[in-house]
C-alpha cells in the first residue's frame, strides 16, 4: 500500500505546482485602486536667492563688465594658474612670454571694448568649491591690455620686465607649485569675454624653443555693481553673478506616506523676455537648470535632485526616476531639506540669463506634478466593527 | 510502523512548505477580504461528509471538529494530508480564468492516553488564507506627456495557522467531553505592484504586512447511545471568541530600497464566538449518518487594523450547515474482498462568506463533496480520497463566481504504541 501513498502524495505535489497565467477576474471589485492620478501642486515659494555660485574650476574664466537694462551691473575677474615643465636646459635665455587666451564667450555690448589689468596672484589658491565672492590677492598690474577686435585669439606679450624677475621660477621645477598665476581684471570694459581654460597657454620661449605651460586652475570673481530690474511677475535667473531662485512646494500637505511613480517639475521661462536686448548686445539664453535640495546644514553640499533643458516651448522640465525617488524618500521621512533651488551647472560658467513665470502666472506659474497610486491602503485608518 | 508514521509526518511537513509555497496568488478573489478566507478541516471522513464532523465518533480518525470525540482512541494516530483545488472564476464583466493551487490541510496527531476513556490530541492546520493575484493594464492621461500605459497587480498571501493540542474524556458511558488550547497565528500580506513603461517613472511595490496572533480555547461534549446495532451521537461544541493581536506595517520598494511607509501600526481583529452542533447515526457499522450546524456571528467582529473590506456593513453572520452518509459494505468483517472494505462516502454543505465586498450581500457557497477511504494493509491505516465540487458567490452586484472542484489526499496512520512486552 505504501507505494500508492507515495505515489498520491507525490501526484499532489505535482498538481498542485501548476499555476495559471495572472487573473484580471474580480477587477469591477478593486474599483478606484486601479487608477493612478496626477496632482499638480503649486509652488509655495519661488524667489531669487542669496546663492552665490562657485566658478573656481570652472572650464572658463569671464573677464570684463557689462551694464545690462535687465540684469544691472556686473565685473568679472578672471584668476589663472598654469602648470607644466620648461623644455629646455636651466642655463636656457628666456626671450619672449606669451599668453594666448582662447575667447569662446560673450556677454554684453558687442561694439564695447574689452579692457583688462594682467596682475600676477601673490598666494596660492585652491580651485575646488571656490565661490565666486572669493577676494584673492595680486600684485600690481603687469600690463594692460585693450581688446578691440572680436579675434578668438588674443595674444599677450609679457614686458620684459616680468621675464626677467621671473625667469628663473618659469626654469624651475617647481613652476607648478611656486607661480600662483595670473588676475585678469577690468579695467573700464564695456562688455565680458569667457576664456576657454583648456585651449589657453602660457608660452614662453628660450634658445631651446617654446614651451607651454597649460591651466592648471580656473576662477572667476564677479561684482555686482548694480541690482538687476525684471519685470512685474517675472522672476530673474542669472548664473554666476546670480540670482538663482529658491523655492519649495507643500509637499506633505498632500503626499505624507504616500508611494509616487513620477514627479514633474515644470518652470516656464519668458524666452522673449530674457533676450529682449538693446542694440548689438549680447545676453545668452541659459539653456540648463539643475534643481538642487538645500539642507540645514551649512557644510552639507547641496542635493542634486535632477537637470533639465530649455525646451522649444519655454520650459525647463524636470522629470526621471531620480527625481521621483528624492521626493518619494522626502514623503517617507527618510529625507528633508530645507528648500530647492534652481542652479546653473558648473561646467557652464557665464552670465546666460532668463527669466522666469513667477507664482502669480496661472498656468504658466512655478508647478510640480506627481504621479501616485489611488490610496488603498487608507484604511489603515482604522473600521471597527459592533462591539 | 513507527517508521511509517514518521514518514507521514515528514510528509506533512514537506507537503506544509512545498504545497502552500507553490500554490500561491492563485486562488479565489474573495481571500482578498478580511483576514481571509476561513478554513477548517475536521477528518477526511468528515470532509467527505460535508464537514459534518461535531457528531461523529471514530476509531480510524480523529475528529478535531470536537475534543469531546477524541475520549474514543485506541491507536496511535498520525493524520496529513493536502489538496489540490481547480477554479474556474467569473466576473460581472464576463471575464473568466481558470486557476489551480493546492494547499497543506493539516497535521493531526492522537494519543489514546487511557484506551476509550481519555485521549489527548494536536493539530496543526490552516485556520484562513489569502490566495490571490489580479492585475490590469491601463493608461494614464498625463496632459503633454501624452497617454501613459501602466500595470497595476494586486496579490495576497499568507494567511492564518492554528496550533491546537487537547484532552477528550469519556464521562460515562455515553457522555464525553473535551476541550482544547487553539493558538491562532500568521501572517497575511496584501501587494499592490505598479509598473510602467516608461524608464522616466517610478515602479513601485507596496506591501501590508499583518502580523496576528491570539490565544482561544474550544470546548465540546458529546452524547452517545448505542444499542446492538446503532449508535446515535449528539454533540455541540465551540470556539470562544478570542482577540488577534498584532502588527500592522506598509513597506514600500522596487525601485527604492524596501521601506516602511510611517509607524508601525499596534491593533487587533476580534474573532466572534463559534459554535456548533450535530448528530450522526451509525447502523450495523455499514451506515454512518452525520449532520452539523455552524453558527458564528461575523456582525459582532470588530478589527483596529485594516483589511479589506472588514467594516460592518460588509461583516455577515455565517451559517454553515452540511451533512452525508458513509457507507462501507463489509462493515466490520476484515476478512471481506478490498472493494467491499472501502468506505464511499457523499455529502453536502451550504456555507456563507462571514464577509462580502458588496454591503449587505451574502457570500454564499455550496457544494457536493465525497470521497473514499482506502483501507490498508496495515491495521487502522487508512488512505483518504475526497472531493468536492461546489460554487461560491454569483455574478450579481460585480461579484465574482467561483466554481472549485477539489481533490484531497490523506494519510490516516494509526499504529498500536506503548504496548509491555510479556516476558516468558
Amino acid at each position: 500500500m505504501r507505494p500508492i501513498c507515495c505515489y498520491l502524495l507525490f501526484s499532489l505535489l505535482v498538481l498542485a505546482a501548476c499555476t495559471d497565467p495572472t487573473s484580471d477576474v474580480g477587477l469591477d471589485l478593486l474599483g478606484e485602486s486601479v487608477n493612478l492620478n496626477t496632482k499638480s501642486v503649486p509652488s509655495t515659494s519661488f524667489s531669487p536667492s542669496s546663492l552665490v555660485d562657485i566658478t573656481g574650476a570652472a572650464p572658463r574664466v569671464l573677464v570684463g563688465a557689462a551694464d545690462d537694462p535687465l540684469t544691472g551691473q556686473v565685473e568679472a575677474s578672471g584668476f589663472l594658474d598654469f602648470a607644466g615643465e620648461f623644455s629646455g636646459a636651466p642655463s636656457d635665455a628666456i626671450s619672449a612670454v606669451q599668453l594666448r587666451l582662447v575667447r569662446d564667450y560673450d556677454f554684453g555690448d558687442t561694439t564695447g571694448v574689452l579692457e583688462f589689468s594682467l596682475h600676477q596672484v601673490l598666494a596660492e589658491w585652491d580651485q575646488s568649491g571656490l565661490k565666486a565672492n572669493t577676494a584673492l590677492t595680486f600684485g600690481p598690474e603687469i600690463i594692460n591690455v585693450n581688446v578691440t577686435t572680436r579675434d578668438t585669439l588674443i595674444t599677450i606679450d609679457l614686458p620684459t620686465s616680468w621675464i626677467d624677475a621671473n625667469e628663473n621660477l618659469l626654469r624651475s621645477d617647481n613652476f607648478g607649485s611656486d607661480f600662483y598665476g595670473f588676475a585678469f581684471i577690468d579695467n573700464g570694459s564695456g562688455q565680458v569675454a569667457g576664456f576657454n581654460s583648456a585651449s589657453t597657454t602660457l608660452v614662453a620661449t628660450s634658445t631651446a624653443g617654446p614651451t607651454t605651460f597649460t591651466v592648471s586652475s580656473t576662477y572667476t570673481k564677479f561684482d555686482r555693481k548694480t541690482e538687476p530690474d525684471p519685470p512685474d511677475e517675472l522672476v530673474l535667473f542669472q548664473d554666476g553673478t546670480g540670482p538663482a531662485i529658491a523655492l519649495d512646494f507643500d509637499l506633505k500637505a498632500f503626499f505624507t506616506d504616500r508611494s509616487i511613480n513620477g514627479a514633474v517639475l515644470t518652470f516656464s521661462a519668458d524666452t522673449i523676455a530674457s533676450q529682449n536686448t538693446p542694440s548689438n548686445f549680447v545676453r545668452p539664453l541659459l539653456h540648463r537648470l539643475q534643481l538642487v535640495a538645500v539642507t540645514s546644514d551649512q557644510d552639507a553640499p547641496a542635493i542634486l535632485v535632477g537637470e533639465a533643458s530649455l525646451s522649444g516651448e519655454g520650459k525647463y522640465r524636470f522629470s526621471g526616476q531620480d527625481l521621483s525617488v528624492f521626493f518619494q524618500s522626502v514623503f517617507l521621512g527618510n529625507l528633508e531639506y530645507d528648500y530647492l533651488e534652481l542652479r546653473a551647472p558648473v561646467i557652464n560658467n557665464g552670465l546666460n540669463t532668463v527669466l522666469l513665470y513667477g507664482m502669480k502666472a496661472g498656468d504658466l506659474s512655478p508647478r510640480a506634478t506627481f504621479i501616485s497610486s489611488q490610496v488603498i491602503f487608507d484604511g489603515r485608518l482604522v473600521s471597527s466593527g459592533k462591539s | 510502523m513507527r517508521k511509517f508514521s514518521s514518514c507521514a509526518i515528514l510528509a506533512a511537513l514537506i507537503l506544509a512548505t512545498s504545497v502552500q509555497g507553490q500554490g500561491q496568488d492563485d486562488g479565489s478573489f474573495y481571500s482578498r477580504y478580511g483576514i481571509g478566507e476561513l478554513t477548517s478541516f475536521a477528518s477526511s471522513q468528515a470532509q467527505a461528509l460535508g464537514g459534518a464532523g461535531v457528531g461523529l465518533f471514530s476509531y480510524d480518525y480523529m475528529n478535531f471538529s470536537n475534543p469531546a470525540t477524541w475520549s474514543r482512541q485506541t491507536l496511535v494516530r498520525v493524520a496529513a494530508g493536502a489538496q489540490f483545488n481547480r477554479l474556474h472564476a467569473q466576473d460581472a464583466g464576463g471575464r473568466a480564468e481558470r486557476l489551480i493551487h493546492g494547499n497543506f490541510n493539516a497535521l493531526q496527531i492522537g494519543v489514546p492516553l487511557l484506551s476509550t476513556r481519555l485521549g489527548l490530541g494536536a493539530s496543526y492546520e490552516p485556520y484562513s488564507r489569502i490566495n490571490y493575484e489580479v492585475s490590469t493594464t491601463e493608461t494614464l492621461d498625463a496632459g503633454v506627456e501624452g497617454e501613459l500605459p501602466y500595470q497595476i497587480h494586486h496579490e495576497g498571501s499568507g494567511g492564518l495557522h492554528q496550533a491546537r493540542i487537547g484532552l477528550g474524556m469519556r464521562l460515562t458511558r455515553w457522555a464525553s467531553i473535551g476541550a482544547s488550547a487553539d493558538l491562532i497565528f500568521g501572517i497575511a500580506e496584501d501587494e499592490r505592484r505598479t509598473t510602467f513603461d516608461s524608464a522616466d517613472l517610478l515602479d513601485t511595490r507596496l506591501v501590508r504586512s499583518s502580523r496576528l496572533s491570539g490565544l482561544t480555547s474550544s470546548a465540546g461534549i458529546a452524547l452517545s447511545f448505542s444499542g446492538e446495532e446503532y449508535e446515535i451521537s449528539i454533540a455541540a461544541g465551540g470556539t470562544l471568541p478570542v482577540t488577534l493581536k498584532g502588527t500592522q506595517v506598509l513597506t514600500l520598494g522596487e525601485s527604492l530600497d524596501l521601506d516602511t511607509l510611517g509607524a508601525t501600526v499596534r491593533g487587533n481583529v476580534r474573532v466572534p464566538i463559534r459554535t456548533r452542533g450535530g448528530l450522526s447515526l451509525r447502523f450495523q457499522n455499514r451506515w454512518l449518518l452525520s449532520a452539523e450546524v455552524r453558527h458564528e456571528p461575523w456582525s459582532s467582529a470588530s478589527n483596529t487594523l485594516y483589511f479589506t473590506g472588514f467594516k460592518p456593513s460588509n461583516l455577515r453572520d455565517r451559517t454553515r450547515y452540511g451533512g452525508g452518509v458513509e457507507f462501507i459494505p463489509a462493515g466490520a468483517a476484515m476478512q471481506a474482498s478490498y472493494l467491499r472494505r472501502i468506505a464511499y462516502r457523499i455529502g453536502f454543505y451550504r456555507d456563507n462568506l462571514y464577509i462580502s465586498p458588496v454591503r449587505g450581500t451574502d457570500i454564499a457557497v455550496k457544494a457536493v463533496t465525497g470521497g473514499i477511504g482506502l483501507p490498508t494493509l496495515f491495521f487502522g491505516t487508512r488512505v483518504d480520497i475526497t472531493f468536492e465540487v461546489g460554487t461560491r458567490g454569483s455574478t450579481n452586484q460585480n461579484l465574482i463566481r467561483d466554481r472549485f472542484i477539489g481533490v484531497s489526499a490523506t494519510l490516516n496512520v494509526g499504529e498500536r504504541w506503548f504496548v509491555k512486552r510479556r516476558l516468558g
